[in-house]
């Protein structure tokens, strides 16, 4: 009797430790990691220069963007729950720094800085603080929630922003162009209508960052968890979007008892970290690449959205999925990563485009 | 011969008291941050919000219960212990095999632990539990 207990316990145990074994060998056919076969060309796109370490040591939504500088973000936390916010200007070339003060109330979003001002939410709703006289200016806008903001080129009252606007007891979730002269709302590219706001959802599912491409005038908002990118002319109206070869789908977001919202597992990806446009072709910096430790940049063409050649740059080991932000002028980029700069700039073969209309 | 027994045996009851005040830790850990605990198994989208409600708990009381035991009931608890890691061994490979694994859940310095580690200290568990059980039959 104790015998055939003994075997009927090996059995299950043996049985368990046989699954533990198998579970560990293989993955599931179901998993798909977007990865896709790339061309790799060895003309690329952008030469690495220089690879420049950060002032500011906070760790966390560290740039803050801007139409023409690089700025980093450095806070403090003052006696009265004040927080002061230090904020370093760099030109592209990293020679010249300036640092301004400024200081804004505690749960501040800090989104842009344009001509003296920084533009935050607090609560949902959208404020400027004057760096110069540390005035906060509040925005009536009673139906509108905002996400992401970049200001119209040149413009200084005209911004393109990701966000949800309530019209008609409808949550309509999308692209927005929005006048700080007039508040004007014009709808340019709406993603979601619902009955109920999803704005934190639909925060989650389109984060990603806008990018102006002065050359082509155009103005590209890349998802970093989705495989769709955005364009919008310099005016903001909207032209086409463009669904990267990764063809991750968009995240799926579950929410706790609390009411926090979050990415589910399994079914996110890290998809295009970055991407700009330059003389008729979409650069995108994609996260969906087995390796970890080169920058790979997809190129796309801008007219028919077709996949056209890959690049891969060695950068001291940085991923394209360690970059947390893309700054753009006609000669070059800068990448931002965690503590680092890249300083990247455009060869001669980006000029391709004047042979070669695609 | 003695000598070696006797080391056998203080070696076995070092790695008993280790069991005991790891699971005292991870149990405690998950009380203090049960939200995170929560959270964590809603993630995985194999439990929904209820039943990750009922089952944090569960895992919880579980593993006090484990403690109680081996506390008091050496081999008995020790039995459990075995069991009970070898069962959630089994979960996270699942989770690996699902792709649905990011890190580890389960509190404390082991937050955030990567798959491989996560592995290799629950397979380093599993070796301690048995060789406590083998020791304690044979002195038995």
């Amino acid at each position: 009797m104790k015998n055939k207990v003994l075997i009927v316990i090996a059995t299950v145990l043996g049985t368990v430790f046989i699954w533990i074994l198998f579970l560990n060998l293989f993955e599931s056919d179901n998993i798909n990691h977007h990865y896709f076969i790339r061309k790799y060309s060895n003309n690329s796109v952008l030469k690495l220069d220089k690879i420049i370490n950060k002032v500011s040591n906070f760790k966390y939504i560290d740039n803050i963007s801007s139409n023409d500088s690089i700025i980093e973000l450095e806070k403090k936390i003052l006696d009265d729950n004040k927080i002061e916010y230090k904020l370093y200007f760099n030109d592209f070339e990293f020679k010249n720094r300036v640092v301004k003060k400024v200081v804004m109330p505690e749960g501040c979003n800090l989104l842009y800085y344009h001509k003296n001002k920084v533009y935050f939410t607090k609560s949902f709703k959208l404020y400027s603080c004057d760096v110069k006289t540390n005035k906060i200016l509040n925005y009536p806008l009673k139906n509108l929630k905002l996400s992401t903001i970049k200001f119209l080129n040149t413009s200084n009252d005209e911004l393109i922003l990701f966000g949800e606007l309530i019209q008609e007891n409808k949550f309509i979730s999308g692209f927005f162009k929005l006048s700080l002269n007039d508040y004007i709302i014009t709808p340019l590219k709406i993603v979601e209508t619902n009955l109920k706001s999803q704005f934190l959802a639909n925060t989650l599912k389109y984060v990603g960052e806008f990018t102006f491409s002065q050359s082509d005038s155009v103005c590209s908002f890349a998802c970093d968890k989705y495989s769709k990118i955005y364009f919008f002319d310099k005016n903001g109206n909207y032209i086409k979007e463009l669904t990267t070869k990764d063809n991750a789908p968009i995240p799926i977001i579950l929410t706790n008892e609390n009411g926090d919202s979050f990415y589910s597992r399994g079914s996110t990806w890290n998809t295009n970290t970055a991407a700009f446009v330059k003389n008729g072709y979409v650069y995108v910096f994609s996260a969906r690449e087995k390796s970890y430790l080169s920058l790979i940049i997809d190129k796309y063409s801008l007219k028919n959205l077709n996949y056209l050649e890959s690049y891969k740059i060695k950068c001291n080991n940085f991923g394209s999925r360690d970059i947390t932000n893309l700054f753009i002028n006609e000669n070059g980029i800068v990448v931002s990563f965690s503590y680092n700069y890249a300083s990247l700039k455009f060869s001669r073969y980006t000029d391709d485009y004047f042979f070669t209309n695609p | 011969m003695k000598l070696q027994n006797k080391i056998v045996k203080i070696f076995a009851d070092i790695i008993y008291l280790f069991l005991i005040s790891f699971m005292c830790y991870t149990a405690s850990n998950k009380l203090v941050n049960i939200d995170a605990f929560k959270t964590n198994l809603i993630k995985t989208t194999v439990f929904s919000i209820n039943q990750a409600f009922y089952f944090s708990y569960f895992v919880i009381i579980l593993e006090v219960v484990i403690i109680l035991v081996l506390l008091f009931k050496k081999m008995s608890g020790l039995i459990i212990f075995f069991i009970t890691i070898l069962i959630f061994t089994l979960y996270i490979s699942f989770l690996r095999f699902k792709g649905l694994y990011e890190v580890c859940g389960c509190g404390g310095v082991l937050n955030g632990l990567k798959y491989e580690y996560h592995l290799l200290i629950n397979v380093g568990l599993m070796v301690g539990g048995l060789f406590c059980i083998l020791v304690g039959r044979y002195e038995e």
